[in-house]
């Protein structure tokens, strides 16, 4: 870890920190703000079931939920894709930028003329990238426990400690992916192209295993089928292989990227 | 005391299947002031990063103060300062940011930081995107001076620099190797390198072609005389000028000569006669490489 190149990744991030966290804050508020209306009006949710059919249900990430229920609210209406939309593209320009974008850009030429290790760099890097995606996650948990007190809206706070730490990880495997393509990969459009590639790609093998039993073993190769933010919210529950799925992979391609980012051409 | 610098031994990198440098042999000795001479695309630059490391040699070797620069080469870059070719900075940052940034990156501020500034006339506050390419050129050459490194490796230096600003670099270049810095400098611009340079690598298509030293390259090379006589030109005159490979007369009054050895010679014949204006230009690097290594189709100039 070299702790001037954490401050100046961190220093360079501010401003779109601030900007994904005043969005995370307002959209978190305006679901909060909106979860008693439907909460103590069944007119609503019916309504609701008339006008989504469970594939539209399943689209959103949300199918089998309630959306009476806090969790099944949040799921459906914000954590389970317009959270993971919005964390996730701010983790993958992040990691785009630190290396491919910092070699396209020719930063990392003069950061690596210098006497530190490549090892030190990309570390600290994704130390940074690790950094940002705390801090949107403390932003996410914090805003909607501040925002359910504000409207009267029981946010338990076991429930969203429990949702930052398992945020935390799914946001690191999704940073941890783009890393390791920004690792291998000359210019962040490239890293962020790639990776965005890859999320579709897994967002609609989740889509299609949801609609579709036949191709339920496809949704299990996508990191989205076992995202389940209603359960941690509802319920205080996390499946084994929800933490198995994303620890291993934030890890695996932590591992790879450092590797990928040894071994190749840095200009 | 090293034994040498800088040593390639073999050296070679392709970029796929493209040629970036091959079979690259040549040392620097401490204190050396070496030039490092060719075309755009000859391979200047592709030796300078597997020196430094950024790029994975295809084959061969590379030694920074008699230490192999392995995967990694963090601590022998300690004692070297680096201006790349094409000087990439932290453009929504300023200056300052910029070097408290490599301050922080080598250890501590710079011994010299303030003084370059001041003799660079270089004003640190403001941002990089807001510099012109001579004053990022500045802010490059105040990070790599600023910790009196052992070797200046600069690749281009004075690219985007005015006149005045080219002396004041050269200047501060020449303390330097004469309080004993080593300079490696990569450069196609021969008068560039004849004032700074005892020796020189002259590189092509990837492969040092020629390394001798800088007296005897100059002793070699072209020079093209314009002259401006007050009386008309006579097939006398133009017989009469020794050393030239081709002479050219220009309207009544002028002419062109290009003199292969024997400047000395040439300009004491032009000067037989009462001259108007005369003006000497060192021949370009490509027109060296045409005279002494023959021209190969679509190499030089690439």
């Amino acid at each position: 870890m070299n702790w001037t190149i954490f401050k100046a990744s961190l220093t360079l991030r501010r401003i779109s920190l601030a900007w994904y966290s005043v969005g995370l804050i307002a959209y978190g508020w305006m679901i909060i703000a909106f979860f008693p209306l439907i909460a103590k009006n069944p007119a609503y949710t019916e309504l609701a079931q008339e006008m989504f059919s469970e594939e539209m249900m399943a689209a959103f990430g949300g199918a089998g939920l309630e959306l009476t229920t806090l969790g099944g609210f949040l799921g459906i209406e914000y954590l389970s894709l317009m959270w993971v939309l919005i964390v996730g593209a701010a983790v993958i320009i992040f990691a785009a930028g630190e290396l491919a974008g910092a070699v396209e850009d020719g930063t990392m030429e003069v950061t690596l003329a210098q006497p530190v290790s490549r090892v030190k760099v990309a570390l600290t890097r994704y130390l940074a990238m690790a950094a940002y995606a705390v801090a949107l996650c403390l932003v996410t948990t914090l805003s909607l426990y501040l925002t359910g007190f504000i409207h009267g809206v029981d946010v338990p706070p076991d429930a969203m400690a429990l949702l930052f730490v398992v945020s935390l990880v799914v946001a690191l495997a999704i940073g941890g992916l783009a890393f390791m393509i920004s690792a291998m990969t000359t210019g962040g459009g490239h890293t962020i192209g790639v990776s965005f590639g890859v999320m579709v790609a897994m967002y609609l093998a989740d889509l299609l295993g949801n609609l579709n039993s036949d191709y339920a073993w496809l949704s299990k190769l996508s990191l989205f089928h076992y995202w389940e933010p209603h359960r941690i919210v509802d319920d205080l529950e996390v499946a084994p292989s929800t933490w198995l799925v994303f620890a291993v992979a934030a890890v695996a391609f932590f591992a790879a990227g450092m590797y990928a980012f040894q071994k190749r051409d840095v200009v | 005391m090293s034994e040498t610098v800088i040593r390639c031994e073999g050296l070679t990198k392709y970029y796929g299947k493209s040629r970036g440098i091959e079979d690259l042999t040549f040392e620097v000795r401490p204190g050396q002031v070496y030039g490092f001479l060719g075309p755009n695309g000859a391979g200047k630059t592709t030796t300078i990063r597997c020196l430094l490391s950024m790029l994975r040699p295809t084959g061969g070797k590379a030694y920074l103060f008699d230490q192999e620069v392995g995967a990694d080469g963090t601590e022998l870059r300690r004692r070297i300062g680096y201006v790349a070719g094409d000087v990439a900075l932290f453009e929504k940052q300023t200056g300052q940011w910029m070097i408290d940034y490599i301050a922080g990156l080598r250890g501590g501020p710079g011994s010299s930081t303030k003084e370059l500034c001041e003799r660079l006339q270089f004003d640190p506050r403001r941002k990089v995107k807001e510099l012109s390419k001579g004053n990022k050129q500045k802010l490059a050459l105040v990070i790599a001076l600023m910790h009196d490194p052992d070797l200046l490796i600069l690749d281009e230096p004075t690219s985007g620099l005015d006149p005045l600003n080219q002396q004041v670099v050269f200047d501060i270049i020449e303390e330097r190797t004469t309080a004993g810095t080593t300079l490696f400098l990569s450069s196609h611009i021969l008068s560039e390198v004849e004032r700074v340079c005892e020796r020189v690598a002259i590189i092509r298509a990837g492969t040092v072609v020629a390394e001798e030293s800088v007296e005897t390259l100059l002793t070699r090379a072209l020079r093209t005389v314009v002259v401006t006589f007050t009386e008309p030109v006579t097939d006398a005159m133009i017989q009469g000028i020794p050393g030239t490979t081709s002479v050219e007369r220009v309207g009544e009054y002028g002419l062109t000569a290009t003199v292969a050895s024997d400047i000395d010679g040439a300009v004491r014949a032009i000067m037989q006669k009462p001259i108007k204006d005369i003006q000497i230009e060192h021949a370009s690097l490509e027109e060296v490489f045409l005279q002494y290594y023959g021209h190969i189709e679509g190499e030089v100039g690439q």
